[in-house]
């Protein structure tokens, strides 16, 4: 098939737009979704400093690649900070792909360890509770983004979180009753704790797969391997729900999430608290007494 | 016949497909899970395949 656009072949077609597209184009009409994206939401003012949460695959590394892009025409700082849980057997490869394309793309970075930060490997952690390894992992890692981003001075922390994340942990959080976190969302972040760095998804309107062309038409260095854990994860079953409907029914993940953004305001002011406490262990903001991390570092 | 390889688990199967999307309907497997790739670029769906193709499989999602 050629591209609607010009008469080269094509290497994807949309099917939300009926549109083909050569590489060309979809780098393109990718760039210009990315950069609007970054313009109409007032995600990064100019000369603020950003941390990037880089992981080494293909979400986080697409999202260093572009902003550096929008450095070279609009002026802010950038860092990234990779986290290693220690994951035996997959994180070492990740580890490495993170660090190739950032040097590549002149990013400095800071590597920070579940084994510095907590005394522990993520793998000792959950030696005897594989089941619930996304969770405890989930809890650490954000909060040594956060912390590492505080430190830093950043004002904001960028994750590579795609369409296909956002849409799984709206089904997911709604599955478990969780009020408060379905309710907490991105778009609408209220300010609850001075000592939480402004996170920021500036992929979360990209389809996976549109992210997957974009970084393998780019030759960005990342690793597409899957996590040991996350066949423990009710993301995965979620996830494939996802794709099957939108095999069916083409535009639902775009549909389900851009719902959810419109009811999200309403949601946050009924069920998020204007400010929050902090953790009588560690000091750190929380909505109970002890907070997560200090809950699974005491287990 | 079309030679199927699936990158991420280092397995192939052979498979009769006129296109991308006979391949995937036959195999049961989704377009949203898998971007296809045949002599080194990327392919749309729809592509027309002939006799003795390989294509190759590569998987969506990744990490955790």
């Amino acid at each position: 098939m050629k591209c609607s656009r010009c008469k080269k072949d094509a290497i994807y077609f949309q099917r939300q737009s009926g549109q083909h597209y050569c590489g060309e184009h979809f780098n393109s009409y990718f760039v210009k979704k990315f950069m609007r994206g970054i313009r109409e939401n007032h995600l990064i003012k100019k000369d603020e400093k950003i941390a990037v949460a880089v992981s080494g695959g293909k979400d986080s590394l697409t999202l260093a690649y572009l902003l550096k892009k929008l450095q070279a025409r609009y002026p802010f700082q950038m860092e990234a900070i990779i986290v290693d849980e220690g994951i035996s057997c997959y994180r070492h490869h990740t580890l490495a792909a993170a660090k190739k394309q950032l040097e590549k793309l002149e990013i400095d970075y800071h590597i920070e360890s579940f084994e510095d930060n907590f005394g522990k490997t993520l793998d000792s952690f959950v030696e005897n509770n594989k089941e619930n390894a996304c969770s405890s992992c989930g809890v650490l890692r954000r909060y040594i983004l956060n912390k590492k981003a505080r430190e830093l001075s950043c004002t904001k922390l960028a994750t590579g979180h795609n369409l296909d994340d956002e849409d799984q942990s709206v089904i997911m959080n709604l599955m478990r009753g969780d009020v408060i976190r379905f309710s907490r969302g991105q778009n609408y972040y209220k300010k609850i704790s001075d000592k939480f760095v402004e996170r920021i998804k500036p992929l979360r309107y990209f389809l996976e797969k549109e992210i997957v062309i974009f970084a393998l038409y780019n030759k960005l260095s990342f690793d597409s391997s899957e996590c040991p854990y996350a066949i423990y994860a009710m993301r995965g079953e979620v996830g494939k729900f996802l794709d099957r409907m939108e095999e069916v029914r083409p535009t639902t993940k775009y549909s389900l999430l851009s719902g959810y953004d419109k009811i999200l305001p309403a949601l946050n002011q009924r069920f998020i608290p204007e400010s929050i406490g902090v953790c009588e262990i560690c000091g750190e903001p929380t909505m109970d007494g002890t907070c997560m991390r200090c809950k699974i570092l005491e287990e | 016949m079309i030679k199927v390889v699936f990158l991420r688990d280092k397995k192939s199967v052979e498979i009769e497909a006129e296109n991308v999307s006979e391949v995937f309907s036959k195999l049961f497997i989704l377009k949203e899970q898998y971007v296809v790739i045949k002599n080194g670029r990327i392919i749309c769906e729809d592509e027309p395949l002939a006799e003795g193709d390989t294509i190759e499989l590569f998987t969506v999602a990744s990490g955790g």
